[in-house]
């Protein structure tokens, strides 16, 4: 703002001192050259009129021309020292300005200096910040984006009339800006208007949030006076409402009053006390009962505390009740103690007690009733209670006491220990309610009831109880009534039950040994029959002795050996076998040497005099306190087993012979390679002298190495056998070689392991092997030197026919070469016949236009020619490829026919397109099928003679599209028509055409129909014509 | 225009469009032809470039007129003698009109190229 005055002010200065300068000096200026000039004018005229010496007379003559060229010098001086004066306050107009705008340009405010056009003169630094470069902008438009000058009409005021104006503007990004409008006169002296403008968006935000808070609280003033005027209302209303309620008080009190009166009459005593200093509970008002309760008159209990009522040893006791009660505790109303009458007997009430609101107070509102004869009652029936439970205690029964209608008073604490019900449960439950007994047995007790309540007894029964936790007691239940004494009238039932379940249980003990008793008699009984047929069916002979040795026991299998019956034996001394047998038990029959005898073998003889061989087994027989009774003897006929032993040896003896004349080597060795057993051909392979030799070296020493050594063995116990294994072996010597196969069988007798083995010298077999090898190998090498030879070959084969198939293609590219090199000479020359055949380069004579047809013709037929030789090419090196497109064949033909009609009528031929029925679509490539057309037809035509007649014949078969080109003319002959379609084959044709050719047009249609998936066929016959046929499959 | 390295081709072109009125100016390479257009590129119309030329073929003029900026000026049509255009043809076949196989018939030639210059004077 400073800033912006100092700027108003001091251009206006400068500029007013300039002007004035600027214009005094220019009056000077006009005044000393219309002096100089009248001067010189004078001097010219008088040189003109007098001459030079009158110009010197006139000088001195006329005192007026030097001082008028005086007063010019003068002036002169004048003008040049205001003019330097002017410069110098230019510069200083210019520093001051350049000043002043620096001084601008470091405002904090945005600075601008507008012109009456509102265009923007000047800018300083912030206000390029806040509007961004407007200089020579219009301002409203540059700052505030509008074209209307809606703010600048105020600039209209600011520059003509020269007010100044202070504006609030927020932009659209939410930027407050305070704008102050000055007018002020620039340089020139013209009014602009000069804007400081000032970022204030955050003191703006500040004053409206100040504002915002002073509505807020305006607000709340004003709601709340509204708030407090509705209050004092209300309090109004409240007042009248509570004067009519103290009215309607008064009315319940004194209604109160007289029913608290009445309860006097129901001999029930109150008190309202009230605490009038917080512990004292004064009465407040007592009715006419609780007086005489007291003995008090009202005058002196209204003096008086109700604690002043209470014995003084529970005092404190029901004044800590009273305080807690008065602070709102949730106490029972209700509760009995004991009283002080004035005469300072106790006595006791009951109390109920109820908190209340009096006068605006809380106050205690108490009722009493004199306990004194309920006590002296209860007092009684505790006692009577306590007499009756200590006879229920001391019975050892369970018994329950219910009163006349069956409802259970109380269970003794045996019922209750042994059935495990509560008294707390079951009391006031309906006997039969409770779970102690089966449903059915309820059914059955119900009746007992009526009896019991009769006067009969129920005599004991068993039943069972039901314990809580489910057990069954067994129980003898009674049932009687409770007579009174002196009236006979029944006061209530008794039932008692015993609990029998010890009874039971030792009852049902001696019932199980009984029939224990039973069962092992039987089975005693049985058991005998079992041994006996156990023994018997024992296939050892089984006897037994008693300590004379006699036999006591014969079982059959003893029948079966000796041939003695049993009858025959038994109480016989058993000496009758053989002496020395039995004489074996006679140690046995000592206590003190006592030993059993297994496996010992003797003779005895049969009941039939034969000697068998026995084994046998002896031992004593000891009763169940131990004492030998006798001694008992099995046996077993080992006479064949023996015959059996011999004969197993016979056949041992006969392998081992075997095993000694084999030609293979046989051992036995421990695991740890210890020969066990040997033949002689091992001997003789490994090189053994004798068979110690042998037998002292390790079967582990023939291996060459450790390492198979190793690997036969682990093969071994992998598999529990080697089978022909073959490897070199060493000799005994060390180093002697032999190649051997060697099996091995791991043997396993149940005590210990062995190791079987047959070695067999296979020296001889491998050296033929080798042998054999050696050939088989020389001879591979052969057959690879062989087919080495052949790869050779076959390379240089190889290499001839990729020499070859390039050749072939030198050939094909050479065709396409030539052919082109062909056509271009052939299209210069077929462009010159056409500018000579126009006449445009000269007139032509009827022979010279006949020349250039036949030239013309001729060009047609070599560019044919070419095109033939090009396709062939293209042929061969498959770059023909078809350009396929859907057509209908028909308009091909139609399109061929079109264009050689033209030629078949020239040779006085006719051409003929006969199309038979629907030809459809096929994909096909129209350039080529065309050409085939083409080539077919223009044969036809140029091979045959005048009137030929060829046909174009189209139509389908289920599967082709069939195209007959066909004619009447001179036909081919039959060694022709095998070859007609091969290349370059040409039909030697001196009588049969007139044409000539190059034998690759065929061949090129052969072709091309082959390449759309079709065939060529041709029929003839020389003098009657010739049929082509191009089938073409439909799909 | 007509470029070809082919004097006779030449000739015959020259030949036959001053037969048929239409101006016509021969190049014989490349290089040549790119000193004309320099020249006289606005007289120009139509260009009927050879493919097969030795040092500078028929695509190295597409691409150096494209980089000249002058292909929208012309129309472009290529006189091949093969069928196939060539690889350089990818990127470059955008910028010609036509293909016309050499060699051509005279009368052909003649119709497609009155067809040609008709579309530019439309264009026009």
């Amino acid at each position: 703002m400073c800033s912006s005055k100092k700027g108003e002010r001091s251009p206006k200065n400068v500029n007013i001192d300039a002007l004035v300068y600027s214009k005094i000096s220019l009056i000077s200026g006009l005044v000393m050259g219309l002096g100089i000039f009248l001067v010189t004018f004078y001097l010219i005229l008088e040189v003109g009129v007098h001459g030079v010496s009158g110009l010197k007379s006139t000088l001195i003559t006329n005192p007026i021309i030097p001082f008028s060229l005086i007063t010019a010098i003068l002036l002169f001086f004048a003008v040049g020292y205001l003019l330097k004066l002017q410069v110098v306050h230019r510069a200083a107009i210019q520093r001051t300005a350049d000043y002043y705008e620096k001084a601008l340009e470091s405002a904090n405010q945005g600075v601008t200096i507008i012109d009456k056009d509102h265009r923007v003169k000047f800018q300083n630094s912030v206000a390029t910040h806040l509007f961004g470069d407007v200089l020579e902008e219009v301002c409203h438009a540059a700052y505030f984006g509008s074209d209307k000058p809606c703010e600048g009409c105020l600039l209209n005021d600011v520059i003509d009339k020269y007010k100044r104006l202070t504006l609030l503007k927020e932009l659209q990004d939410g930027t407050i800006l305070e704008i102050i409008l000055a007018p002020f006169l620039d340089r020139t002296g013209r009014v602009v208007a000069v804007e400081t403008i000032e970022d204030v968006t955050s003191q703006e935000v500040t004053d409206r949030t100040v504002k915002r808070f002073h509505d807020y609280l305006d607000e709340i003033l004003r709601k709340r006076t509204a708030e407090l005027a509705i209050t004092n209302e209300q309090l109004q209303k409240d007042i009248t409402e509570r004067k009519q309620k103290e009215k309607a008080l008064k009315e319940a009190q004194e209604l109160y009053r007289t029913i608290i009166e009445a309860g006097s009459m129901a001999k029930e005593g109150f008190a309202l006390v009230q605490d009038i200093d917080g512990i004292e509970a004064k009465h407040v008002f007592v009715n006419e009962y609780y007086c005489e309760l007291t003995g008090y008159t009202r005058e002196e209990l209204n003096q008086m505390s109700a604690f002043d009522l209470i014995p003084e040893d529970i005092r404190e006791e029901v004044h800590d009740r009273y305080i807690r009660k008065l602070r709102g505790e949730d106490l029972p109303t209700y509760n009995e103690f004991e009283w002080m009458k004035k005469n300072g007997k106790r006595f006791t009430v009951s109390l109920s007690s109820a908190v209340a609101t009096y006068q605006g107070k809380p106050a205690f509102l108490y009722y009493f009733r004199d306990m004194t004869e309920e006590k002296e009652m209860q007092d009684m029936i505790k006692r009577e209670r306590a007499f009756f439970e200590s006879v229920l205690r001391s019975m050892n029964d369970m018994v329950a006491i219910m009163d006349t209608s069956g409802r259970i008073i109380e269970i003794n604490e045996i019922a209750e220990e042994k059935l495990g019900f509560r008294n707390e449960e079951i009391a006031g439950l309906k006997f039969n309610e409770v779970d102690w007994f089966e449903e059915q047995l309820k059914e059955e007790i119900e009746p007992y009831f009526g009896e019991v309540s009769a006067g009969e007894i129920i005599e004991a029964r068993e039943i069972a109880l039901i314990t809580a936790d489910g057990r069954s007691i067994p129980s003898l239940f009674s049932m009687a009534p409770i007579l009174d004494e002196s009236s006979g009238e029944v006061l209530g039932l008794i039932a008692q039950a015993i609990d029998i379940s010890k009874l039971k249980e030792f009852s049902n003990e001696l019932l199980l040994q009984k029939e224990e008793l039973l069962v092992t008699t039987e089975e005693l009984e049985s058991s005998k029959a079992y041994l006996e047929t156990l023994i018997d069916t024992i296939p050892s002979a089984l006897f037994t002795v008693d300590r004379k040795q006699n036999i006591t026991l014969w079982n059959r299998a003893a029948e079966e050996i000796t041939g003695y019956e049993k009858e025959e034996v038994l109480e016989k001394n058993c000496h009758f076998l053989e002496e020395e047998c039995c004489a074996e038990v006679y140690p046995l029959l000592d206590d003190a040497v006592s030993k059993p005898i297994i496996g010992k073998e003797c003779t005895i003889k049969t009941r039939d005099g034969r000697r068998i061989t026995i084994s046998k087994n002896l031992s004593e027989l000891r009763d169940i306190s131990g004492e030998i009774i006798g001694g008992i003897e099995s046996f077993v006929d080992i006479t064949k087993r023996k015959e059996a032993a011999r004969i197993i040896e016979a056949s041992e003896a006969k392998f081992r012979t075997l095993v000694e004349n084999l030609h293979a080597g046989v051992f036995r060795c421990t695991i740890n390679g210890n020969y066990i057993e040997a033949n002689p051909a091992l001997l003789e392979i490994l090189g053994a002298n004798t068979k110690e030799e042998l037998m002292n070296s390790n079967a582990q020493d023939v291996f060459l190495t450790e390492e198979m050594n190793r690997d036969v063995f682990t093969m071994l116990r992998r598999d529990g056998m080697v089978r022909g294994f073959e490897l070199p072996l060493k000799k005994l010597d060390g180093h002697s070689v032999i190649w051997a196969s060697l099996s091995l069988k791991l043997v396993d007798d149940g005590k210990d392991k062995y190791i079987d083995g047959i070695v067999e010298d296979i020296t001889a077999k491998k050296e033929l092997q080798n042998k054999l090898k050696y050939h088989a190998e020389k001879l591979q090498h052969e057959v690879a030197m062989a087919t080495a030879e052949l790869k050779a070959d076959k390379l240089k084969l190889a290499k001839a026919y990729a020499d070859l198939k390039e050749l072939d293609e030198l050939k094909t590219q050479f065709f396409s070469n030539v052919s082109h090199e062909l056509k271009t000479p052939l299209t210069v020359i077929k462009a010159h016949l056409k500018f000579l055949k126009s006449g445009k380069l000269g007139d032509l004579t009827a022979r010279m236009k006949h020349s250039i047809d036949v030239a013309s013709m001729e060009v047609v037929d070599l560019e044919d020619l070419i095109g033939m030789i090009l396709d062939l090419a293209r042929l061969d090196s498959g770059k023909l490829k078809l350009d396929l497109v859907e057509t209908v064949i028909t308009d091909l033909a139609e399109d061929v026919v079109e264009r050689m009609r033209k030629n078949a009528e020239e040779r006085g031929q006719k051409l003929i397109l006969d199309v038979n029925g629907e030809i459809p679509e096929r994909a096909i490539d129209p350039k080529r099928m065309k050409q085939v057309l083409m080539n077919l037809v223009s044969n036809s035509i140029k091979y045959n003679p005048e009137s030929t007649t060829t046909t174009i014949k189209i139509y389908t078969d289920s599967k082709n599209i069939i195209i007959d080109v066909i004619d009447d003319g001179v036909g081919i002959e039959k060694k022709d028509l095998e070859k007609i379609f091969d290349r370059f084959y040409q039909v030697d044709g001196s009588s049969t055409r007139s044409g000539s050719g190059t034998g690759i047009g065929l061949s090129i249609v052969k072709e091309l129909v082959e390449l759309h998936g079709g065939n060529i066929t041709v029929e003839s016959e020389v003098g009657a014509g010739s049929t082509f046929r191009v089938s073409l499959p439909m799909d | 225009m007509a470029v070809d390295d082919d004097p006779r081709i030449r000739e015959v072109l020259e030949m036959l469009f001053a037969m048929e009125g239409i101006d016509i100016a021969v190049a014989s390479g490349g290089e040549e032809a790119i000193k004309i257009l320099e020249r006289e590129g606005d007289n120009i119309d139509l260009l009927l470039l050879d493919i097969m030329m030795p040092r500078m073929d028929g695509w190295d003029v597409v691409k150096a007129l494209k980089d000249r900026g002058w292909t929208n000026k012309l129309l472009i049509t290529m006189l091949t003698a093969k069928g196939d255009p060539g690889d350089k043809a990818m990127e470059l076949e955008e910028y010609v009109f036509d293909y016309i196989t050499k060699p051509f018939d005279p009368d052909e030639l003649v119709r497609r190229v009155k067809d040609f210059l008709e579309i530019m004077d439309a264009a026009k």
